[in-house]
């Protein structure tokens, strides 16, 4: 790891900066910064956890290179050599690319999504004019929400009370579902170990090689949905999928339990999966 | 054949030992004993100190006097960025920090391609000077001309198989290799080539004569079966 870091942190260093720019840039063009004056009535206008949860997710998609570009050397012979020659062992190479590109990656991810989310809402707030008075706008910090990490991985309710008026919002319950929280952390992260595992058994372009794969691996779980919907729900028509949803327990429907059971359960064959596809990789 | 002994590719029959470790299960220990300089090779876009700092650690037996002093006979600067360097250059440095982990076992596969004349000669004189007895030099060359006064066991595989190995000791104290005008009067002969200053020839050596051994007059006599 250490020969690693000593390599690649001008690479390192340039993706975090990068990954942070975009970061910014993304965040930033999202948020409003002109308003009209009835923004505080037309609660669809505000920059709420979901807004940063869409941005979240299609940012997540840098981390998800991030552990699909791993073992870089394995793409050219050459390389592939000097790098299975290192002496080290199969398991340090494994959890080196693993702790550097999940882990540190993940970890990093997070912390400049946060920054970034911060920097752009404070920004934004300072610009915000409103267009009525060329003015800044007052209430600015009631248009863009302050990000934190509940927003993504907590579930949140809203209460609102109509009238003739309109409808006001007049509570706000933030809870956790741990099937759901976890259930969707957990596939979002075997997301990543797929790709980050299935790299391996790909010479070239193996980041291409392993979206593609999870999509025709998606394709064909889709078929098999329909094909089983055909089966046991003979009304289906066409492409059609019955996927009739149903209570287990109180707050766990099976559909969250079946995310749930997928995150759960592929990393624990995808990592040896990886792992013993470099043990047994050759020129 | 090298790649096996490496342990970059697993045998399709049959079994390999080498020191009491299976090559392809490629053990920490084992890859930290094996250096091999293949013939193409890449490295990071990074100066030679950074690439010695970073590799150096591996191996335990890293002789940095021994690098400092090669890089000097070399004329090889550590600031240099390695991609930045020709390619003679860099077979040079690979060449050195090879030589500098005094591995029990050195691997070269054509280690003279890419190297100028006096590069050559350098690499003789090197290899020479950083060998121990304790270690073994594996090389695999076309240009056998290059290491010729390097060597002292000659090994032909053919197809897979040993068709000849010999320590050039023996080699010299059996056969005497020399370059005659024409073969008249020469008995004997075991082998011979036409060449522009007349014959090369292989007989067989009288005592107390000796001559130095032509690599390549030798390997085409053995592939053709006259030895």
């Amino acid at each position: 790891m250490r020969s690693d870091l000593l390599i690649n942190y001008k690479k390192y260093c340039l993706a975090i900066l990068v990954t942070f720019i975009l970061g910014f840039v993304f965040l930033y063009g999202s948020m409003p910064r002109l308003i009209y004056g009835n923004e505080m009535e037309n609660r669809s206008i505000i920059f709420s956890s979901s807004r940063y949860m869409y941005i979240f997710l299609a940012s997540i998609a840098a981390l998800g290179a991030l552990a699909g570009s791993s073992f870089p050397d394995l793409g050219s012979k050459v390389k592939t050599s000097n790098y299975l020659l290192i002496p080290a062992s199969t398991f340090e190479k494994f959890s080196s690319q693993f702790f550097i590109r999940v882990i540190c990656g993940a970890a990093i991810f997070l912390v400049l999504f946060w920054i970034d989310a911060r920097l752009a809402r404070a920004i934004s707030v300072m610009q915000m004019v409103d267009i009525k008075t060329n003015l800044h706008y007052a209430n600015a910090e009631h248009i863009i929400d302050k990000f934190n990490y509940g927003m993504i991985f907590l579930y949140e309710k809203g209460i609102s009370y109509s009238s003739e008026t309109g409808s006001y919002p007049i509570e706000k319950i933030v809870y956790y579902k741990p099937i759901e929280t976890w259930g969707t952390s957990l596939f979002i992260v075997s997301i990543g170990l797929y790709l980050f595992s299935v790299r391996l058994f790909f010479k070239k372009l193996g980041l291409v090689k392993s979206i593609i794969s999870f999509v025709a691996l998606f394709f064909i779980l889709f078929l098999f949905m329909v094909l089983f919907s055909h089966i046991f729900y003979p009304r289906t028509v066409g492409f059609d999928m019955s996927l009739p949803t149903y209570t287990l327990q109180k707050g766990i429907n099976n559909v969250e339990l079946w995310l749930f059971l997928i995150g759960f359960v592929s990393p624990l064959f995808l990592l040896p999966l990886g792992y013993f596809k470099l043990k047994e990789k050759q020129l | 054949m090298l790649h096996l002994i490496s342990g970059l590719i697993q045998p399709k029959a049959g079994k390999i030992n080498v020191n009491g470790f299976v090559p392809f299960e490629r053990n920490p220990n084992y890859l930290a004993d094996v250096y091999m300089v293949p013939e193409e090779f890449a490295f990071p876009p990074i100066s030679i100190s950074t690439y010695v700092k970073a590799f150096s650690p591996l191996y335990p037996n890293f002789d940095h006097h021994k690098l400092h002093d090669i890089f000097k006979e070399f004329e090889l600067h550590p600031t240099s960025n390695l991609n930045k360097l020709s390619h003679g250059q860099r077979k040079k440095f690979l060449i050195a920090f090879a030589l500098s982990t005094n591995c029990k076992m050195l691997v070269f596969d054509e280690p003279t391609n890419g190297l100028d004349i006096p590069s050559k000669s350098q690499f003789r004189k090197i290899l020479v000077s950083s060998v121990t007895d304790e270690q073994l030099v594996i090389i695999s060359t076309h240009q056998v001309k290059d290491i010729d006064t390097v060597i002292d066991t000659v090994v032909v595989i053919e197809n897979g198989t040993i068709i000849y190995q010999e320590n050039t000791d023996e080699i010299a104290q059996k056969l005497y290799f020399d370059l005659v005008p024409s073969l008249a009067g020469i008995e004997n002969v075991l082998y011979h080539e036409q060449c522009t200053l007349g014959q090369r020839i292989i007989v067989p050596a009288s005592a107390g004569n000796e001559s130095s051994i032509d690599l390549e007059l030798l390997f085409n006599a053995i592939i053709n079966k006259t030895i």
